[in-house]
């Protein structure tokens, strides 16, 4: 176990590394200046652009910058933000925490409905099969933006049940609040998850051994929980993981639709204004969650299949 | 009487209808309350404030189109931070929401044509209680004019020559020669006062959410973190008993970039208000029996600039020609949906907050800008650059923006001009503003602009004047200039209007910058919310006093 998480912590740091080197690159090459957000689209008086863009260092080498960066990074200083005079991490933690509930609530109804739904279509052909598949297709057609509007238009402005902006505070309220964006952000994933679901237990189903346990007359829900359902779980747990991991970059349409203070809708905001060190700020911080993830579903794979040792592949 | 405002419908109003009509609500029952001396304000055809609050509100929402960046009003200079800025500062003269100029902070007195005495208010107070002294204001208006200061308006303050205290109640301004535009920029946010000592213990802090701020205004910050927006409550020690008591217990600024979710907002109640166009579900709202949608005068203005030193459109023939080809009515429907109206000229009505009646006159013997294919032809066969190619700047990133350079590209095609767009993103469009390769590689660029007090002056000394800050295709002509020059030294208000006056007829005439439309100032509010000011004075005066539950 201690050489795995060994492994993946060298692998962590350079990959953050390598990460931070390509966006920081990717926003310099990128038209457009940190001053427009400044400016608000309109003209500066004369001699303030020139103040502006030696105080924030924008006329330096790409090297320089970077290094200055990097040599704060290091030191946990992630910089500060350019329009706002904040620093980075404490703008990161006033917002992580809505983005870890979203995704947590989405995830967990992504999980849920995916998978309950991929296994009754798997194991129900006919009618509720052709239903999941067509509660999947129409959950996949349906872009979270898209949800987004629809969800807020029918459950906000018509019925009134739900708010349509904002947190909430308090357990109950932040859930009443949460509930709309995590549903507008699962839609998609949920059919991904569904159909992976469906199509690995419908392959499992078919496979010999399953077969002739149920030729067999051995009792069928025992068959399915232990044949079926364990060997298909592989595939379930990597789209699963995956998907989850890419929910946090994900987010973004979604808290912006819902006016939620999330640090993926700031990534998107601070990447507009470049505002050079939020954007690497949160881009590590999404990077690392998408490391993290990924080992911990390496470490689900060696307990859902003892066949598959730590640190090695999945069979 | 004409009805200006319905919950439901809302009228267009024709420039024929401008009269001395006091704004009246129409569907309401209830009179506006027009502040006084807005018998003869230049908003006189639109709504100044909205009906009356009758309760107090708990807690309110307000939108911007982004969220607030800083809170040191000499880095104000966009929407979301002047609308914080001028509730929780006092500047030394004040904008009423008529925009009239009248006293603020102090009372300006003119002992000499280059002499300026600030005196100030008695029992003026900072939120935290200690008074208002000389010595803040001197601080304030130093740390404005202060090239190197971090401030944007250091440029407004270039004929004053010494700011000091000359008793314990007057700050005197010596100018190096007669400066009449400089009034208005102190009832901007230039002229707002912090308290000096809280401004040096913050330092570089000082308007961040760190550092916070220090002012005498009506209301008081309460809290901001970054996202959540900024939350003010009413200032308890408020000097001013002539303005009235805020109707509500706080009050919530906040960021929100996308109409959607603004729509959805005002029309579920969470959000309770905006100042917002152009905005694409204008007319859906004003169908919503859950929102009031209502109009001011027309501030902004939306506007194409022409950058070109050399090809057709550095010849004004071409640039009138083009002007007399497009379809404005089709980008007012399109772009404002209705909330905008077919300018005369640059700055329309809600500009004239000094001598409304000589402004008036003057716009009104101006031709409103309507299509008329038949002068444009002549003029463009008489220009003989038929055939010849212009470059437009324009960003598809920002829709109302490249509506509008679109409807320019249209009609100068059906005059037989060849147009290319160069569309940049919406984070690059800046640049044809502050980039001079960028300004320089086009011919012309769309915008919405706007000055910063209610003087027309205040946009035709950026764009018209030799060297002007908006001046971007060299513009001279000897009498603007001169008109100029004679405004900015005349103390009589009427007079230096004329002068403006005298100066708008050649700008419009040569189509310095060819006007699009003058949109209106519209606010919207959920049905419990009302009071508000309809005017652009939300920029630059204490607008939400005027807010409530009704």
């Amino acid at each position: 176990m201690l050489p795995f998480l060994m492994r993946r912590l060298a692998m962590l740091v350079l990959t953050l590394l390598v990460a931070s080197f390509v966006i920081y690159g990717a926003l310099y090459l990128a038209p457009g200046s940190p001053i427009a957000a400044l400016m608000g689209g309109r003209t500066p008086p004369p001699g303030v652009l020139a103040a502006l863009e030696a105080r924030y260092h924008l006329n330096d080498p790409f090297l320089v910058r970077y290094g200055l960066w990097l040599k704060d990074a290091v030191t946990g200083n992630l910089g500060e933000s350019i329009p706002l005079h904040e620093p980075v991490t404490t703008l990161i933690s006033q917002r992580i925490g809505v983005t870890a509930e979203l995704v947590f609530l989405t995830s967990i109804i992504i999980l849920v409905f995916g998978i309950a739904l991929g296994i009754l279509g798997g194991l129900r052909k006919g009618m509720i099969d052709n239903g999941v598949l067509l509660i999947s297709t129409i959950s996949a057609a349906m872009p979270s933006f898209a949800a987004a509007v629809v969800l807020q238009f029918l459950f906000g402005v018509k019925l009134g049940w739900l708010p349509v902006l904002g947190t909430g505070t308090g357990f109950v309220d932040s859930g009443k609040h949460l509930l709309l964006p995590a549903l507008a952000l699962a839609a998609t994933s949920v059919a991904l998850v569904t159909r992976v679901t469906r199509t690995s237990v419908i392959g499992e189903l078919g496979r010999e051994h399953v077969q002739t346990a149920i030729s067999r007359g051995l009792p069928y829900s025992g068959v399915i929980r232990r044949h079926v359902l364990r060997n298909a779980a592989i595939p379930i747990a990597t789209v699963s993981g995956l998907t989850i991991a890419s929910l946090i970059a994900l987010s973004a349409i979604v808290e912006t639709a819902f006016g939620l203070n999330g640090v993926s809708a700031y990534l998107v905001t601070a990447a507009l204004n470049k505002d050079f060190a939020v954007v690497q700020g949160i881009s590590l911080v999404l990077v690392a969650a998408f490391v993290i993830t990924n080992a911990l579903i390496d470490v689900l794979y060696a307990f859902l299949d003892p066949r598959v040792q730590l640190g090695s592949r999945a069979q | 009487m004409k009805e200006f405002k319905s919950s439901r419908t809302r009228k267009v109003f024709g420039l024929g209808a401008l009269g001395a009509l006091v704004a009246v609500t129409g569907g309401c029952g209830a009179a506006a309350p027009s502040p006084s001396g807005s018998a003869s304000a230049p908003t006189s055809n639109f709504m100044v404030l909205t009906p009356k609050p009758t309760g107090q509100a708990d807690a309110l929402v307000w939108a911007v189109y982004r969220e607030t960046q800083t809170l040191d009003p000499i880095q104000a200079f966009d929407y979301p931070e002047n609308t914080v800025d001028s509730l929780l500062c006092d500047a030394l003269l004040r904008q009423g929401p008529d925009l009239v100029i009248g006293p603020g902070l102090t009372k300006m007195t003119n002992p000499s044509a280059t002499t300026l005495d600030f005196t100030l208010q008695p029992g003026a107070t900072f939120w935290d209680g200690k008074p208002v002294t000389t010595e803040d204001i001197v601080y304030s208006l130093k740390r404005a004019a202060d090239p190197n200061g971090g401030g944007f308006y250091s440029t407004m303050f270039s004929r004053v020559k010494s700011i000091t205290a000359t008793s314990a109640t007057t700050v005197e301004l010596q100018l190096s020669k007669p400066d009449y535009w400089l009034p208005g920029e102190l009832s901007s946010t230039a002229g707002m006062v912090v308290e000096k000592a809280f401004a040096v213990a913050a330092g570089k802090n000082f308007g961040t959410v760190t550092g916070g701020t220090m002012c005498s205004g009506p209301f008081k910050l309460s809290s901001w973190k970054t996202g959540q927006g900024v939350t003010v409550v009413p200032n308890p020690i408020y000097w001013d008993s002539s303005l009235p008591k805020p109707k509500f217990n706080k009050l919530t600024i906040i960021g929100v970039p996308d109409d959607a979710t603004f729509t959805a907002g005002v029309e579920t109640g969470s959000i309770s208000g905006g100042y917002y166009n152009p905005l694409s579900t204008l007319a859906e709202l004003e169908k919503n029996p859950n929102v009031n949608v209502y109009q001011g005068a027309p501030y902004a203005t939306a506007a194409i600039v022409i950058s070109a030193k050399k090809g057709p459109l550095a010849d004004y023939h071409v640039r009138q020609a083009i002007s007399y080809a497009m379809d404005r009515a089709g980008v007012i429907q399109t772009v404002f949906k209705g909330a905008a109206t077919i300018p005369h000229a640059l700055e329309a009505s809600g500009t004239w907050g000094t001598a409304p009646d000589v402004f008036k006159a003057g716009y009104d013997a101006l031709p409103p800008l309507t299509q008329d294919m038949a002068k444009a032809q002549s003029l463009i066969a008489a220009a003989g650059v038929v055939g010849q190619t212009i470059t437009l700047g324009t960003s598809a990133g920002i829709p109302a923006l490249n509506t509008e350079a679109l409807a320019f590209k249209a009609a100068a095609e059906s005059l037989g001009l060849k147009v290319k767009l160069d569309s940049v993103s919406a984070s690059n469009f800046i640049n044809f503003f502050i980039d001079p390769k960028a300004w320089g590689s086009v011919d012309g660029f769309p915008t919405t602009n706007y000055g910063d007090y209610a003087d027309p002056t205040a946009l035709y000394k950026t764009i018209a004047i030799t060297g002007g800050s908006q001046n971007y295709n060299g513009y001279t002509n000897a009498a603007v200039d001169t008109a100029m020059d004679a405004a900015r030294s005349e103390p009589d208000p009427a007079k230096r209007a004329q002068d403006v006056v005298d100066a708008q007829k050649i700008i419009t005439d040569q189509m310095v910058w060819v006007p699009v439309a003058a949109p209106n100032s519209v606010v919207i509010m959920h049905k419990g919310v009302t009071g508000a000011p309809a005017t652009f004075s939300y920029m630059f005066g204490p607008w939400a006093v005027y807010l409530g539950a009704g």
